[in-house]
């Protein structure tokens, strides 16, 4: 479960300075409800300087983000309050594996099975996370591809259910000459419960390389998408999980 | 078996030229067994619909969708699932009158058998069905995009989508007003800049530039495509304040723009963003900076 202050997770690192040592500080987190979720601190108490770790319980609600505090009392007097933070899930591990092939008229490429984990450990926990992708590519060699460069943003897709991915290149490739065609793509989340926007999905950078190539005197086309850190429009990750290859596809 | 689904398209009533013409699809399992298809919505890489009937209707140039990114669509054996497209993204109606529209889908349909084997068919649908278009007034035409405007807050996705796409695609300029409110609702602000640069008026145009200060760079990005495409006149001191984004990824598509129309003139601003903490905008930065130098 990812908690989030200010976009730093944590562990939280307490960092109050109360002078007298030998006092014990109590510590525990503030204006847990149902909107705002809940968290608890470990340990209670410090008797100094410490690093305290805060376990998400009951995820915050969307438009309640960053109620939860947490706070430290010596002799039952409040000495500090923390920055408000959120429970929340975040998508996190992209992978992609082969589904189908496609070797049609106007088209050429594979669908693909996208997949990723919860940080929280239970992917049901993204229910207010969306996931979109963006793929960016620079012009190909013309012939054997048609078409210029550029970068697309897909549309935002909910978190909890898995989506595939079409990757084709339209037109059908020419029968030559022999070039590849690369494009980077990237996943980015956003998280109603935090507030958090254009966020980079950890781990889900993937190469998508098309390859136009002779074949004991037949020109043919097949694709293939790897894990590679990759940035696409300013948005870096490292590589997701994948080795997807389509079957080649006769161009002649 | 090869194809365990039935596909019906239809259009039930007559629909005022002008407005949104829905047609419903609905995609019958007639199988034993569990189903998933993909039918991305909107789907105009994978759906298709032309005018038979001469003199109605022209086809409209259809924007490939370059990521085809969707949640496959479940249907238990027996069951009906249906959605709402709109004829307007594919086809400019020009004329009243019954016409006969033919469609061709295309779509990935997978189950399981009772071996436990999954099983793949890209599976093509060729049809037709008839549509009325009658004259309307303009108030009429109002009411029914203010329908279509109120559906756009409906908290149901698909609902969501479909209004958006109903309010999309129309020829009338009329449609600004409806498709305006999409630049605040989550996920369809994109959709309603594209929506706008459709019809390129100076209300649309300053909507479109004002998105340029929406915190989620996707967002900024269509804006800076549909100020590109149109092209609207925009000052750079408009672009350069990107770069005082808090957001790197709006910095970096403000560097992107600026470095694509180098300009002296800008080596000045750089220096905060030739020190980013993000890589990738401190490397572009650096690089664009290294370009006006030689220029200078």
């Amino acid at each position: 479960m990812a908690i989030f202050r200010n976009g730093i997770i944590a562990p939280f690192l307490m960092q109050a300075n109360f002078g007298k040592l030998f006092f014990t500080e109590s510590l525990s987190i503030i204006n847990g409800s149902a909107d705002n979720g809940t968290a608890t601190i470990s340990p209670t108490s410090i008797t100094t300087t410490s690093t305290v770790t805060v376990t998400g319980g009951n995820q915050t609600s969307p438009g309640h983000g960053g109620n939860l505090k947490i706070q430290a009392k010596l002799d039952g007097s409040v000495k500090a309050e923390s920055s408000g933070f959120t429970v929340c899930a975040h998508p996190v591990n992209y992978t992609d594996s082969f589904v189908a092939d496609i070797d049609e008229p106007g088209r050429v490429g594979m669908i693909v099975q996208d997949g990723w984990d919860s940080d929280s450990g239970t992917f049901a926990d993204l229910g207010e996370a969306e996931i979109s992708e963006i793929v960016e590519y620079d012009a190909p060699i013309s012939p054997p591809y048609a078409g210029g460069g550029g970068a697309n943003n897909s549309l935002y897709l909910r978190a909890d259910q898995l989506s595939t991915d079409t990757h084709t290149i339209a037109p059908r490739p020419a029968a030559g000459p022999a070039a590849s065609w690369e494009r980077r793509q990237v996943c980015i989340f956003k998280c109603h419960r935090c507030g958090a926007t254009d966020k980079d999905h950890p781990n889900s950078g993937f190469k998508i390389v098309h390859y136009v190539f002779s074949d004991s005197g037949h020109w043919k086309h097949n694709m293939k998408k790897i894990g590679a850190k990759v940035t696409a429009r300013g948005h870096t990750s490292e590589g997701g999980t994948a080795n997807a290859v389509s079957p080649d596809h006769n161009l002649s | 078996m090869n194809n365990p689904i039935s596909i019906t398209v239809h259009s039930e009533k007559s629909s005022l030229l002008g407005a949104p013409i829905p047609v419903s699809m609905a995609v019958t399992n007639t199988s034993q067994f569990p189903i998933e298809i993909l039918l991305p919505y909107p789907n105009p890489n994978n759906l298709a619909f032309g005018c038979i009937t001469q003199g109605l209707a022209k086809p409209k140039q259809i924007e490939r969708q370059e990521i085809e990114r969707t949640i496959p669509v479940k249907i238990s054996p027996g069951t009906t699932y249906s959605s709402i497209y709109y004829l307007n993204r594919y086809l400019a109606f020009n004329n009243s009158g019954r016409a006969d529209i033919s469609y061709r889908l295309t779509a990935l349909v997978s189950w399981k058998d009772e071996t436990g084997k999954m099983n793949h068919n890209q599976a093509a649908f060729d049809g037709r069905f008839e549509i009325t278009l009658v004259e309307g007034s303009v108030d009429q035409l109002r009411t029914l995009l203010g329908y279509y405007r109120g559906r756009l807050t409906n908290p149901d996705r698909k609902e969501k989508m479909q209004a958006a796409e109903a309010l999309a695609f129309l020829d009338t300029p009329l449609s600004v007003e409806f498709v305006a409110p999409m630049l605040s609702l989550d996920n369809l602000e994109t959709i309603g800049i594209d929506a706008l640069s459709r019809h390129p008026s100076e209300q649309s145009q300053r909507l479109i530039v004002s998105m340029l200060a929406h915190r989620d760079s996707s967002v900024v990005a269509a804006a800076l495509a549909a100020i590109n495409r149109i092209p609207i006149p925009i000052s750079r001191q408009e672009i350069l304040k990107l770069l005082a984004s808090d957001n790197p990824n709006i910095r970096w598509l403000g560097l992107d723009w600026l470095s694509n129309r180098p300009d002296s003139s800008d080596l000045r601003f750089l220096a905060p963003v030739v020190s980013d903490q993000n890589d990738a905008v401190r490397e572009l930065a650096k690089r664009y900076a290294d370009i006006l130098r030689k220029i200078n």
